[in-house]
Formats: structure tokens, sequence, C-alpha cells
């Protein structure tokens, strides 16, 4: 008898366990769970008969997929917030450097210009900025503004047209994420009142780019809370 | 109300296993090549493989079951294997391994005498063993590596006598190293390895034959003898096969980089010859270096045809191990006529 061995020892093999089903009625928040273990019968995959599930068996499972979902790992200084697939964090303001392409008076410029404390809220379906009044740490009471830059809608959302993301949402795409804000071109205005001033927005940029100071105190209100903006992102997710 | 018993649910179309492949994984890309050369059969898909690699692995078991069927002196079983990264530069990552190997590791091979069956052929007629012998060690060499007088004095010649045929010089370097005056005293105090204790019990061309004779003699020693009759009968089949049923697949394992300490079968003269004690020697060296366990290593690229190609080559390889084996087998099994003796009451 000979024999033919294949030596393939880097897969991983995942056999058929059990299955959850649920049932739940229209309209109501009940809900039903039954686990059933699963075998291949006669070469077929097969339910077998199940059980209620009961919570400590729901809290097992929660905690397995916690462990595949959740974030271990240091606490990067300026997170704010963080759930699976959300992170808020805040940056503190700074002079950094911009790069323009527009068809207003701006046009292709590139230079340093003051940024005042921003906050970023990042779920797996979008990606969104807003302004600070005060230089420091936001908690969850802290009032939210519109952060007055090209390419943001009006709810805050970053329109990313071709700019490369992170694939991950963690705090390790930190980085990469406000790389990918400051680091593209502003090419248009996805919002029309970004700032309360005379000649709007664009006329702040090209103040900024000649050196000014951040106008914090006409940044304008975005009627929101950090903790509603969270909120609000947590519903979409 | 219904009294009918509950069928259990079938998944009919979940699959009953999923596999989280790793970047080094080449089961993906050998069962596409096995399913594209058509080594991997439409049944085989049809039996639900619980993944690609058992896919691969029962296709290819199937063939290797063809090509070995009917052998009973040659231990080959099929080991599939990722080429060494650090390879020869021809090993590139696209390539496997085909190797062939015993069932019980090295040396587990089987083992037959032949000195015997030798000696008769050369009592019908000078030269018929010696020639017989010649024409098998051609055969051999188109096989997956059998371990033969001749293979052991070629190991001799490298592990004890610097790659020369004899000892001499071997016996130079240790006079001037080791402080001995004569190589009489040099003998006498270490266990020196020597041609002579290589032939000691075996004539020189068990390991060097020539084909001394022609085919006109060999036939007409053939007509005397109904053993040697049926010798040159299973060699005229081995010749037969190589003449017309290649092309055969290349099993000679050049340039592997490595010792090969695995064969197919164990050929020797006699069990008193000195094959054991080199081999002792040869395995304990190989494994202070780099060894690989088989008798043959063939790399063939994962993409492709490759694979298939080979298999193709090893069923011809195959055949002609079987009528090697024909020839084996008679020179094993041979007995000389036991001489009746007569007793008077």
């Amino acid at each position: 008898m000979t024999t033919v061995t294949i030596a393939q020892e880097n897969d991983v093999e995942l056999a058929l366990d059990s299955a959850l089903l649920f049932y739940r009625s229209q309209g109501t928040n009940h809900i039903y769970a039954t686990q059933h273990s699963a075998r291949v019968v006669d070469g077929k995959p097969t339910l077998l008969a199940g059980v209620p599930i009961t919570l400590d068996q729901l809290a097992d499972i929660a905690d397995l997929a916690a462990r595949k979902t959740s974030y271990r790992g240091f606490i990067h200084d300026r997170v704010v917030y963080l759930a699976p697939n959300l992170l808020a964090w805040w940056v503190p303001a700074c002079t950094r450097r911009v790069w323009f392409n527009t068809k207003d008076k701006i046009g292709e410029r590139a230079g340093d210009a003051t940024h005042p404390p921003l906050v970023f809220i990042v779920n797996r379906t979008t990606w969104s900025v807003f302004a600070l009044r005060e230089n420091a740490r936001p908690g969850p009471a802290t009032k939210l503004y519109t952060a007055p830059y090209y390419n943001v809608w009006e709810g805050g959302e970053i329109c990313v047209g071709n700019v490369k993301t992170p694939d991950a949402i963690n705090t390790e795409s930190i980085k990469p994420y406000e790389d990918a804000f400051f680091r593209s071109r502003f090419t248009h205005s996805n919002n029309d009142r970004l700032i309360h001033r005379r000649g709007g927005a664009e006329r702040l940029w090209l103040d900024l780019l000649d050196g000014a100071d951040f106008p914090l105190d006409r940044l304008i209100d975005a009627k929101q809370t950090l903790a509603q903006a969270i909120g609000s992102s947590t519903n979409e997710d | 109300m219904t009294f009918a018993p509950l069928a259990l649910p079938s998944l009919a179309d979940l699959p009953g296993v999923y596999t989280i492949r790793s970047g080094e994984s080449f089961s993906h890309p050998l069962a596409l090549s096995l399913l594209h050369s058509g080594v991997i059969t439409e049944a085989d898909v049809r039996q639900r493989p619980k993944s690609e690699l058992a896919l691969a692995q029962a296709a290819l078991s199937r063939r290797w079951e063809q090509i070995t069927a009917g052998m009973n002196l040659f231990d080959w079983n099929l080991r599939i294997e990722q080429a060494p990264e650090h390879g020869y530069p021809q090993y590139l990552e696209e390539h496997l391994w085909a190797l062939i190997q015993t069932g019980g590791g090295p040396v587990t091979c089987a083992v037959i005498c032949i000195g015997r069956a030798m000696e008769k052929l050369e009592s019908v007629r000078a030269g018929l063993g010696q020639t017989v012998l010649a024409t098998l060690y051609d055969a051999f060499r188109m096989l997956p590596t059998v371990c033969t007088p001749r293979y052991v004095l070629g190991v001799a010649e490298y592990l004890y006598w610097y790659g020369e045929s004899d000892e001499d010089e071997a016996i130079k370097q240790a006079l001037d190293m080791g402080g001995y005056d004569t190589v009489e005293e040099l003998l006498a105090s270490e266990d020196f390895f020597t041609r002579d204790k290589f032939f000691s019990e075996m004539p020189e061309w068990a390991a060097q034959p020539r084909r001394t004779l022609t085919r006109r003699q060999i036939q007409l020693a053939a007509g005397r003898d109904p053993f040697v009759r049926e010798i040159v009968d299973a060699m005229d089949a081995v010749w037969n096969i190589v003449r017309f049923y290649g092309p055969f697949a290349d099993v000679r394992s050049e340039d592997v980089g490595a010792d090969l300490i695995d064969f197919g079968l164990l050929v020797r003269w006699s069990e008193d010859d000195m094959v054991g004690r080199v081999l002792d020697d040869f395995l304990h060296h190989a494994q202070e270096g780099d060894y690989v366990i088989a008798s043959s290593v063939t790399p063939l690229k994962i993409v492709g045809a490759d694979m298939a190609d080979w298999l193709k080559r090893m069923e011809s390889t195959g055949m002609l191990a079987k009528a090697v084996e024909r020839v084996l087998s008679l020179l094993a099994d041979f007995q000389e006529p036991r001489t009746l003796v007569r007793v008077l009451v």
C-alpha cells in the first residue's frame, strides 16, 4: 500500500460545528435564540436538534466575537471614543502645511496655515470632521463646530474622492487618516456656510496661507455635542 | 396534526468545512493546476471534497495507486511539499518538490541478495552475470535511487577515500596527520576502511560490471539453462519497455543540493557484504549536513501542467520498475537445487 502525502501544514481547517437560530417578532423587541449542533451526515451538512441559548452562552459568544472585533493595545492619547468599527479622536490646534487645487482665487497653492482644534469621527461608512472652540481634549458635552474646510459636507462628512483611506479602523489608523485629510489637495467647497466672515472660506484660507491666526470665534455652531455626533455615527454603524 | 417523524434539516448547500489559507499555502494553485490538467476529474469534485487539499490528495492518490499497483519490491510513496526557499536558483517559490520515499523512513525498504544468482549465471557462461548486472544498473538509473554495490562503492569513495577509487590517498593523509610511522601501524590501530575490505565478499564487477557478452552469446547461454532463459526473457521485457514506452520521468534528483538518504530498494550481494557498514556510516555523515529523506526529488512548477506531465511519465517509470522487479525477484528467489543424497538402508 503506497501513500500520497501533501505536506501543507499552513492551512487551518474549520469544520462545521454549530449554528445559532434567531426567532424575532415583527414590531417588537422580543427575540429567541437556539443553538444547534451541525454535523455532516451521509456527506450532507445537517442541523441537529437545538437547545435554547442561555444568557451565559450568549455572553460566551459575545466574548469570542469581542476578541476579534475589539481593540487590544495601548490607548492613543488623542482618542476620545473607541468601539468596534468606530473611532473618534481630536487634533490640537496647530500649524500644518496644506495643499489646494481650486478654481477660485486660491487656485493651486500650498503652504503652512494655522488650523483649529479638530475632532475626527470614523465609522465603517463615513468619516467626519468637526472644529472645536477650545484647544483642549473634548468630552461628551463639548459643542462641535463646522470644520471650515473644502471637501467637507454640511454635516461634517468628508468627501473622500480618490484619497486612499486605511483598511481598518483602530488607533493605528489615526495617522493614515490624518495624512489622508491634510496631505491631499482641497479642491472645492461642499458647504456654502463654512465660517462666519466676509469672503467665506475662500478668504479665510487665503488669509491663513498668508500667516493669519485662525479666528476661532468665527466658527459656525454645528448644533450638536460630541456625544450626539458619536451617537449618530453609532446608529449608522 | 401530523405525526410524521421530523426530518433533520439538511443544509445541503452549506460547506461542511472552511479552510483558512495562509499566504504560504499552495493547496489552491495545486488543486487548480490538477483540475486544469485533468488529474482532478469531474467525479472527484462530485464527491464533495471537504477542501482543496482533500481534493488534490484524492486525485493524486488515485493516480499514484495506478502507478504503483502490482509493485512488490520497490517502496514508493509520494510526498508533495513546497520547494525550500533557499534552495538552488531554479527552485523558486512557485515550485513544489515531488519526493518519492519509503513508508517507514530511511533504509526500511526491502532488501534482496543477488550474489548466489549471479554466481549461477557466471557458472553457465563467464561474463553472463556481469552483463545482466550491467544492464540492470542502467535500468536502475531510470528509477528512484536503488542502493546497490555500485552505489555503495561510490559512497565509500566519497566518505572514506576523498573521492578516489581506493584508500591510498586517504592513508597518505592519515599518516601525515596521525603520527603513524607505517601503513601497517595505521591499519592495525584504526578501523580503516579499504577497497579490499569492500570487495572481501563479492567480485569487483559486482560494483563495476561491464557488458562482456554479445546478444548472440547470451541467447546461446539461455538455451542451456531454464533459469538463464527466465532471466533473459525478463531482461528482454525491461528492454522493450525502455525502447517503446517512454518518455520516462527524470528522477535522477541532480542538483538538489543535499544528500538523499532513502532508497526504493536495497540490492546486496550477500548478507555478509560490507554494504550495511558503509550505509550506517553514510547515514551518520548525512545527518550532520543537509539531507532529504527521499529516494528521488523532482522540482515541479505549481502552475501549469508540470505535475500532470510528471505523473504521466511516472506511469512509464512505474511500468519499467515492475519489469525490473520481475528480474530482481528471479535473482532473489534463486536457490541452488539441493544435491540429493541417496541413503542406503
